[in-house]
């Protein structure tokens, strides 16, 4: 079985691992799990309120390797990106990008989750209430 | 259904008319001859256990047909692989959760409590940082492990409630409700395999 | 007539415990197991294999100078070898002179002499011998058989045994733990409920299980184990000490003669032996004129092997808890393999379990005596006992990372089963690779590989759409077979199997064709074991005929006449042609033609006249 260099580089070396404020209005915080694995992931973005733009993203993530390379990817793959671009990221891009196995595929919708979480985490501080619409699962 | 050996109607485990052997029923409960339960009687489970391996196992059909042969083969593992499930609580009641239409291994967020979640995230980093730490630091991780295995008995008590009141009522909201002990139960259960002092890495 | 009978009985099935150091036959005899010695009066096969000059293969007592005078001919504690690939191997290489041959890749090939074998074909040469001495002894053809295999065999090591069955000729009803054999022996007519402890340490393997007994059930908890620990790497410290000892007194190293290593080696082991009992014993050895002594007190041997006993502690506490038992709850501990009978060995298990361990069945037996019980209970000559045995590691499926995904957990009671969907990771994708494999390990790097799973001819659909069911079955062998089936359609999937180590079964095929020779030569003996019983039938009822009174109705002529053909017969009987055997078991039922008339006339005028004429 071959699995991607990206796939192990992330779950060797993750990225962005941390926390920011938050209590500061311009971060937003997600809090997901899958209950089955025992995962708990969080996932934090730092806007920039003028331009939208999301300046910095942190995650911290208790659960299996993949679930963690999922949340490290998705915190590069948010930096530098607009809030609404944001939500456009859908778990199948992780699952392409890492080529995650099937029975793995629930880490990349959790990490789709996190990101959701924390937009609307984001926008309900920032007033704009906007419901995240819910992760579609990769059959 | 008609026995694959003689043509007979309906046969049971063994065709009545021809005694041969017939391909195994694969629901667990059935297997047993039992009605779905979530509380089961660990003796009464062995001693069914028992009396059906003494007339599957493989051994007993070395000197008949290869298709009753291939037929011992399964009902044996379908025995085994039944018994090791439902003589566990948790995998029983795993088991019992999916015969009932639950998709196990398909849940997310939405089926946890915000409150669970946070409180599990905030136990994990203080159990990291006693991890990472320094002697006294990890001198702290059997307090951990005490505090996670009160909380498992705490669940494991409301799990028990649960299971008897299903059994008794066959009512979904009990179901429900199991699930969200299970998932509470599995997130401490991975707390308490991380309090262990790390010796070798 | 017994040998009629037996003729009559299709489920002869003899108990084989294939040996690192000695391997035996034994037989259910009516109600309870006997081992079968050879014709040399010996019961232990010592399981070493030689290739004479002339071409010939040897086994056994009689290879045993071979490997002395020939080392590069013989081979032995070949079970190290089994289902292993060269990398495995690389360890044992320093301590056993196995000759590798060049270019063994995924199946390793030994040297013996100018040919090449592999170990389930030298392996198939020990049953060969076991067979026939069998035969001999029970005068029927044994074409089935039990062996038994230590319990931590992982699929590999079995199949390897099971190849060598078949390549012996033998057609292998079931391969039983060695652990598990040894309480069977032991169960027959003991107490009925308890936990029982098998502690076995042989040759070269080391196991522990874990029994509980209940109404003839006998239900294996847990094991656990060691492959590569055993008498073996005891004899190899005595070596070490006695090889350091000979290069400073005599200022040249005897390492360069297998020879020499090979004589030592028996003088240690003698030692060694000896040591169980007495408490201070001389190592002699004598080479090219130059004598080597040393003095050993049990002391100085115990201190030497005190890492090596410690080693069989770590999996004995691991199987308790596996088994969810503790050294309380344990009734009875069973001791097995030779090492046992060292004193060390017996009191550290002795405090380990605090329970006496039993050693009324001779621990070199009583694996054999087991395997025979087995043999009896798939005959159906045994009834009310049935074992109920476990996989010894866990099977998993390498996943995302190189990570394990356990399927079928350690300690399942077997048969046991699993099922896993798989689907394709690229749109039009036909096909997908899966690799299994053993072991308890997180990354597969570092559990055993089993095999490769192609599965092929998957209709071409966009990615994640397939759904493939792949069912993983352990067999009551702990052998596993993988069988997979489109879940959309129900179609059976090929599945295109790649064993890491061991043989393809078409190899195995092939090895039986080549072994025309023997194929030959079995069918030979199956001949003469035909004829010969023909020949006890005719013998014994014309002896029986000649005090009957119508032996005096014959002529003085006819008399002889029988009496020639007899003693034809019996001059025949021992040679090795089923042909000439024949021709004179002929010459007999011509020659008493007329008496058993005769026979038959005087019994009905007996019966006219209201008389018995019977004596």
């Amino acid at each position: 079985m071959a699995y991607s260099d990206k796939v192990l580089d992330h779950y060797n070396t993750p990225r962005n691992v941390g926390s920011l404020d938050r209590n500061s209005s311009s971060v937003g915080t997600g809090m997901v799990g899958a209950p089955e694995c025992g995962d708990v992931m969080k996932l934090q973005i730092q806007v920039n309120d003028a331009t939208g733009i999301i300046e910095d993203a942190k995650f911290k993530t208790f659960g299996c390797g993949s679930a963690i390379a999922s949340s490290s990817l998705a915190t590069e793959w948010l930096k530098g990106k607009s809030v609404d671009e944001a939500l456009q990221i859908k778990n199948t891009d992780i699952v392409n990008e890492l080529s995650l196995p099937p029975v793995k595929i629930h880490c990349s919708v959790l990490a789709e989750d996190a990101i959701k979480a924390a937009i609307s985490d984001y926008r309900k501080k920032q007033g704009s209430e906007v419901a995240a619409p819910v992760a579609q699962t990769v059959a | 259904m008609t026995c694959w050996n003689c043509g007979a109607d309906r046969p049971a485990r063994f065709c009545d008319a021809c005694k041969a052997l017939q391909p195994p029923v694969r629901e667990y409960f059935a297997f047993f001859e039992l009605e779905p339960k979530l509380v089961l009687d660990d003796k009464d489970l062995q001693t069914r256990f028992y009396a059906l391996s003494r007339k599957l196992h493989p051994d007993l059909f070395s000197r008949k047909s290869p298709t009753e042969n291939e037929y011992a083969l399964e009902a044996s593992s379908v025995l085994n692989d039944a018994y090791r499930t439902l003589r566990d609580p948790i995998a029983r009641q795993l088991y019992v959760l999916k015969l009932e239409g639950f998709d196990i291994g398909e849940q997310s967020t939405k089926d946890v409590p915000p409150e669970l979640l946070e409180e599990v995230f905030e136990l994990n980093m203080a159990l990291e940082e006693a991890r990472m730490g320094d002697a006294d630091a990890l001198a702290q991780l059997p307090g951990f492990r005490a505090r996670f295995e009160a909380m498992r008995a705490e669940t494991d008590l409301a799990i028990a409630a649960v299971s008897a009141a299903w059994d008794a009522t066959h009512e979904k909201q009990h179901l429900n409700d199991l699930r969200g002990h299970l998932n509470r139960r599995k997130y401490i259960t991975n707390l308490i395999d991380k309090t262990n002092v790390p010796d070798r890495v | 007539m017994f040998q009629i009978e037996f003729d009559n009985q299709p489920d002869l099935v003899v108990g084989i415990d294939l040996g690192t150091t000695n391997s035996l036959v034994a037989w259910m005899n009516l109600t309870k197991p006997e081992v079968i010695q050879g014709e040399d009066g010996d019961k232990l096969v010592p399981s070493i294999v030689s290739l004479t000059e002339a071409g010939e293969l040897i086994v056994g007592n009689a290879a045993r100078q071979e490997l002395i005078d020939h080392p590069e001919r013989s081979i032995y504690s070949v079970k190290r070898l089994m289902g292993r690939g060269v990398e495995d191997v690389r360890e044992e290489l320093k301590l056993f002179p196995f000759r590798i041959a060049e270019g063994s890749e995924s199946v390793i090939r030994v040297a013996l002499g100018d040919n090449t074998f592999t170990p389930p074909e030298i392996s198939s040469f020990i049953l060969r011998q076991l067979k026939k001495n069998a035969e001999a002894a029970l005068n029927a053809q044994v074409t089935k058989a039990v062996i038994t295999v230590p319990a931590y065999f992982n699929d590999a090591q079995r199949q390897a045994t099971r190849d060598a069955g078949r390549l012996a000729g033998l057609e292998v009803l079931r391969l039983v733990n060695e652990p598990t054999a040894a309480a069977l022996a032991y169960g027959l007519d003991k107490r009925k409920e308890g936990i029982v402890a098998v502690y076995d340490l042989g040759g070269g393997t080391f196991d522990i299980s874990i029994l509980k007994l209940q109404d003839g059930i006998f239900e294996v908890l847990a094991t656990n184990g060691d492959t590569h620990l055993g008498g073996d790497d005891i004899d190899n410290r005595l070596m070490h000490i006695a090889l350091e000892d000979i290069q400073s007194e005599w200022g040249e190293s005897i390492a360069h003669s297998g020879e020499a290593i090979q004589t030592l080696r028996q003088d240690v082991i003698r030692a060694k032996e000896a040591l169980s009992f007495a408490p201070v014993v001389n190592l002699d050895f004598a080479w090219n004129g130059k004598t080597y002594q040393r003095t050993i007190t049990r002391e100085l041997f115990d201190s030497l092997i005190q890492d090596i006993v410690d080693r069989t502690l770590g999996p004995c506490r691991d199987c308790m808890k596996d088994a969810g038992v503790t050294p309380e709850q344990i009734d009875e501990v069973v001791l097995v393999g030779g090492s046992t009978r060292i004193p060390l060995v017996r009191s550290a298990v002795e405090v380990l379990f605090r329970a006496r361990p039993h050693t009324e069945l001779n621990p070199d037996e009583v694996v054999a005596l087991g395997a025979a019980v087995q043999a009896g209970i798939l005959a159906g000559t045994v009834e009310n006992q049935l074992l109920l045995d476990v996989t010894p590691l866990s099977l998993g499926i390498e996943m995302y990372g190189g990570v394990v995904s356990k399927i079928i957990h350690r300690n399942s009671t077997i048969p046991a089963s699993a099922s896993e969907t798989f689907t394709t990771g690229v749109d039009r994708q036909t096909n997908v690779l899966i690799h299994v494999v053993q072991g308890e390990r997180e990354l597969a790097k570092d559990n055993r590989s089993l095999a490769r799973f192609d599965l092929k001819g998957i209709d071409p659909m966009p990615a994640g759409f397939a759904r493939i069911e792949v069912r993983f079955l352990i067999d009551a062998n702990g052998i596993l077979s993988v069988t997979a089936r489109d879940a959309r359609t129900g179609k059976e999937q090929t599945v295109e199997v790649k064993p890491s180590y061991g043989l393809t079964d078409e190899q195995v095929e092939a090895m039986i064709e080549a072994s025309i020779d023997n194929a030959e030569a079995d069918y030979q003996a199956a001949q003469l074991s035909g004829i010969r019983i023909e020949a006890d039938g005719i013998m014994a009822a014309t002896e029986k005929a000649m005090r009957h009174p119508a032996w005096l109705t014959l002529t003085d002529e006819e008399r002889a006449h029988v009496t020639a053909a007899m003693n034809r017969l019996k001059l025949v009987y021992c040679v090795n042609d089923h042909h000439a055997i024949h021709a004179q078991v002929d010459t007999l039922n011509q020659a008493t033609h007329k008496l058993a008339e005769n026979m038959m006339n005087t019994a009905v005028l007996g019966a006219l006249k209201g008389t018995s004429v019977d004596n």
